[in-house]
């Protein structure tokens, strides 16, 4: 045995406050790999990594690094220990430039006057190997996601980082730019380096990692191989039971009645001619790589954003949409991308957030019928299925798969005939994404046309009948969900 | 396959919600509750009077009109705005009610404006009163507008908004009286004396309006569409919008009552002095300010409420009393209220961590 772990984690516990956040669990990262992270939202990765990046201390067990035995104080100490921790919520300084960034906290200096040379060689060494595309001098306020993403890995390098954390690096790249990613992670590998995957796309896991360590509710369920796992048995891992289908069956549109067709819509510089239509009871999906003007014209169709020409015709009849009051008074709803930005207000509780855009008809004379609100928070929680202590729980505590489904039990008790919703899984772990994706079909079913915006090609396949995809602001092409695969939907949005 | 893996949790989750758990959650919310009986127990203690019924109604009565000020400070700093017109407000609304009753002390325009109002004010001491502040009100309540639109519509940062309209009005109600403070005639001051300094079952008269105002704000907050309305916009604009909220519409109309409440406060000081001081309510907007943030609402917006104002309100007055009844100078109170604000906001932020 003896395997020379360049980390361990061993018997880590954690608790805050009455919570048991993690209970005697193991990791162990070898070099030159990429280790996989998985579990449910809730199920404790965060908390792990915090606690590797020096962010949290704990209860129990024990962490080794190379070796030895080791205590991590602080964020600095890990990174000096060779630990570099990527989070979803970036760390640059968007005024100060790339290569201030990389060497922020640690400017080659004498007596406090910059050595430029110095700090620019060294810098420049590492964003060489990361992205020699991009230059020292540029401001990170410039620099796309992914870029930015880029610069911190270079950061970690020149820090001489053994192991780079890396907490759901994709979600917001574009194919591209994930494919960029996925070599630059080879190359490190291959030097070396070991990298801590965090994500929900299972598809990258298989693709990118070589082992992989699931955690359930805190508790560690196991580490395996990647090459002798399966997407079944990895889900199993995660949820404890057994998934065959994650997509809910399809079965035929018995509806017939357009509900929402839009012709022509166009908003200059972003999107051009748009012209689709959506039958009660179809799932519509949108594909169509980051930039690509999906949610920008579903926004323009809900009034939250100008249009400048175009018409839209909501059961047969030709309607102006200035504001999303407007949209919503017509039958339209839309759920947003971004759940924290738009889409839900984090410091309030769960109960004003279900209730935002329907508690106007839950009042009488502008006083809140109290009764009226509890049932259909009641009826909203109970059919979502979601996991808070209490309607008074703020929504920021929530875990990522609870926030998504408050945010859509809000339109939902809209009750709109067209639901358009941009993204419906982001940052939502497996489990909850088939609850997800069942909520959709039953609305489905129940007559309600339904606009899916996805980025997940396998999700846009599986749940809808038919595929609008969109590319560089105009339709590309249509296709039935039947006819399509990734290879045929991918070369529409290319 | 069963997912319905949420069903029971869910039961207990609805179970807590509608509990015991209101006046903990209460509690942790209103830190500054119990701090308050402390500070009260202190009092009692230190001092031989505090406790009389004299004393408490004194207090009640000083903090009456700044806490009327505060409802509407309460209700913009909830939208995540801030006003610090209000104070230039108060005095406006002071040399303009004065002037109804006594045009002569007013120049220009306003001055025909207010004869005009006078000339229909009945001599009954209730009328009068009832008129010139409907006046008053509506004037206030316009420039309440001009605040809320220049904020909703025009996009400006409701500092610089409200600072603009400060000084617009400040300085229009020097000139409206010619920078001279105008002194009611004795004939008039008995006429609108009774509600700055009267009383009813010995409770004093501003006290009792202050108390009508506040349940009215506090229902306004807590059971209507238009209160869950303002923390929405407050904790996040964008969603809000998003969510279908005509956020303009309701971002004006709270300036607009903000505007109102800080006339409303001018009116009952100048019943009481009988003095039109166009410069009354200079720096009133700090204590405004002051009583809300103590109270726990957050300048951030969509958190805290009408209940933390009023505890800020008590908290100012309580303390200040103390140090009168100690014999502490006026100035100390300076440093204590600031010191107040920077512990409370301390003790709210720790919690706020995890």
């Amino acid at each position: 045995m003896g395997k020379d772990y360049i980390v361990e984690m061993k018997g880590i516990s954690k608790r805050f406050g009455g919570v048991q956040a993690l209970k005697n669990v193991d990791l162990q990262i070898l070099p030159g790999e990429a280790h996989a992270l998985m579990g449910e939202n809730g199920a404790g990765k965060s908390t792990l990594m915090k606690i590797l990046g020096g962010v949290y201390t704990y209860s129990e067990g024990s962490i080794k690094i190379n070796g030895e035995e080791t205590i991590i104080h602080s964020p600095l100490d890990s990174a000096e220990k060779g630990i570099a921790v990527i989070y979803q919520e970036q760390s640059l300084v968007d005024s100060l430039t790339v290569a201030d960034n990389i060497m922020l906290g640690r400017i080659p200096n004498s007596h406090g006057w910059i050595d430029r040379k110095t700090q620019m060689r060294k810098a420049g060494d590492a964003l060489n190997a990361v992205a020699p595309d991009l230059s020292l001098n540029n401001e990170i306020g410039e620099l796309t996601v992914a870029q930015k993403q880029f610069v911190e890995i270079a950061k970690a390098i020149s820090m001489n980082a053994k192991l780079i954390v890396m907490d759901e690096p994709t979600s917001v790249l574009t194919l591209t730019e994930t494919r960029r990613l996925f070599s630059l992670i080879t190359k490190l590998k291959e030097q070396g380096i070991s990298i801590i995957y965090i994500s929900h796309r299972m598809e990258e896991i298989f693709e990118i990692c070589d082992r992989c360590t699931v955690l359930k509710d805190g508790v560690y369920v196991g580490t395996e191989e990647i090459k002798k796992l399966n997407k079944a048995k990895l889900i199993t891992m995660m949820t404890g039971r057994e998934i065959t289908n994650i997509y809910p069956e399809k079965d035929n549109c018995i509806f017939t009645e357009e509900y929402l067709k839009v012709e022509g819509l166009t908003k200059k510089g972003v999107f051009d001619d748009v012209s689709f239509s959506l039958r009660a009871g179809e799932i519509v999906g949108m594909s169509g790589l980051v930039g690509s003007g999906r949610s920008e014209v579903c926004r323009s169709i809900m009034g939250i954003d100008r249009l400048d020409s175009g018409e839209i015709y909501v059961h047969g009849k030709k309607v102006t949409v200035k504001t999303p009051g407007d949209a919503i008074k017509l039958g339209l709803a839309y759920v947003s991308e971004d759940r924290k930005k738009d889409g839900l207000i984090l410091r309030l509780p769960i109960q004003n957030n279900i209730t935002i855009s329907t508690i106007n008809n839950m009042a009488r004379g502008g006083f809140i019928d109290n009764k009226k609100e509890e049932n259909a928070i009641d009826s909203m929680m109970k059919e979502l299925s979601v996991k808070a202590s209490s309607v008074q729980q703020e929504v920021e505590n929530l875990s990522g798969g609870n926030q998504q489904k408050v945010m859509l039990a809000n339109w939902i008790l809209v009750g709109a005939d067209i639901m358009i919703i941009d993204e419906p899984t982001r940052g939502v772990d497996v489990g909850t994404k088939v609850e997800i994706y069942k909520i959709i079909k039953k609305l489905a079913k129940k007559g309600t046309a339904i606009l899916m915006i996805s980025s997940e090609l396998s999700e846009v396949i599986g749940v809808s009948d038919r595929i609008i995809v969109m590319r560089r602001g105009k339709i590309a092409g249509e296709i039935k969900a039947t006819d399509a695969n990734e290879e045929n939907v991918l070369s529409m949005a290319m | 396959m069963n997912l319905k893996a949420g069903n029971t949790e869910t039961k207990n989750v609805l179970k807590n919600t509608f509990s015991n758990e209101k006046i903990r959650r209460f509690l942790t919310k209103y830190t500054i509750c119990p701090v308050l009986i402390l500070i009260i127990i202190f009092a009692s203690i230190v001092t031989d009077n505090f406790f009389s019924a004299d004393n408490l109604l004194n207090v009640l009565r000083q903090v009456a009109t700044n806490g009327i000020i505060a409802i509407g400070m309460t209700y913009v700093i909830l939208t995540a705005g801030i006003d610090i017109s209000v104070g230039s407000i108060v005095g406006f609304a002071s040399i303009v009610f004065a002037g109804c009753f006594q045009p002569s002390g007013l120049v220009g325009p306003v001055a025909g404006i207010v004869s005009v109002i006078n000339r229909i004010m009945p001599h009954d001491h209730v009328l009068c009163i009832i008129i010139a502040s409907v006046f008053v009100l509506f004037l206030c309540a316009l420039l309440g507008l001009i605040n809320g639109v220049g904020i909703s519509k025009g996009k400006l940062p409701p500092f610089i908004m409200t600072m603009g309209t400060l000084t617009m009005i400040k300085g229009f109600a020097l000139l409206v009286c010619e920078d001279k403070p105008l002194f009611m005639d004795v004939s008039i001051r008995s006429q609108i004396n009774w509600l700055g300094s009267g009383r009813v079952l010995g409770i004093p008269n501003p006290v009792i309006v202050y108390a009508i105002v506040t349940v009215i704000f506090v229902i306004i907050l807590t059971k209507t569409v238009f209160g869950r309305y303002i923390r929405a916009i407050g904790g996040n604009e964008e969603a809000a919008r998003v969510a279908g909220i005509n956020v303009s519409k309701y971002t004006t109309i709270v300036y607009i009552i903000s505007a109102v409440l800080a006339g409303l406060a001018g009116i009952l000081i100048t019943c009481r002095t009988a003095t039109g001081e166009p410069t009354l309510g200079t720096s009133y907007e700090q204590d405004a300010i002051a009583a809300t943030v103590i109270g726990g609402t957050l300048l951030t917006g969509g958190v805290g409420g009408m209940y933390g104002t009023i505890f800020g309100v008590l908290i100012i007055g309580v303390i200040n009393n103390v140090l009168n009844l100690t014999n502490v100078s006026p100035d100390f109170q300076y440093v204590v209220k600031g010191l107040i604000i920077v512990v409370a906001v301390a003790i709210r932020t720790d919690r706020k961590k995890k």
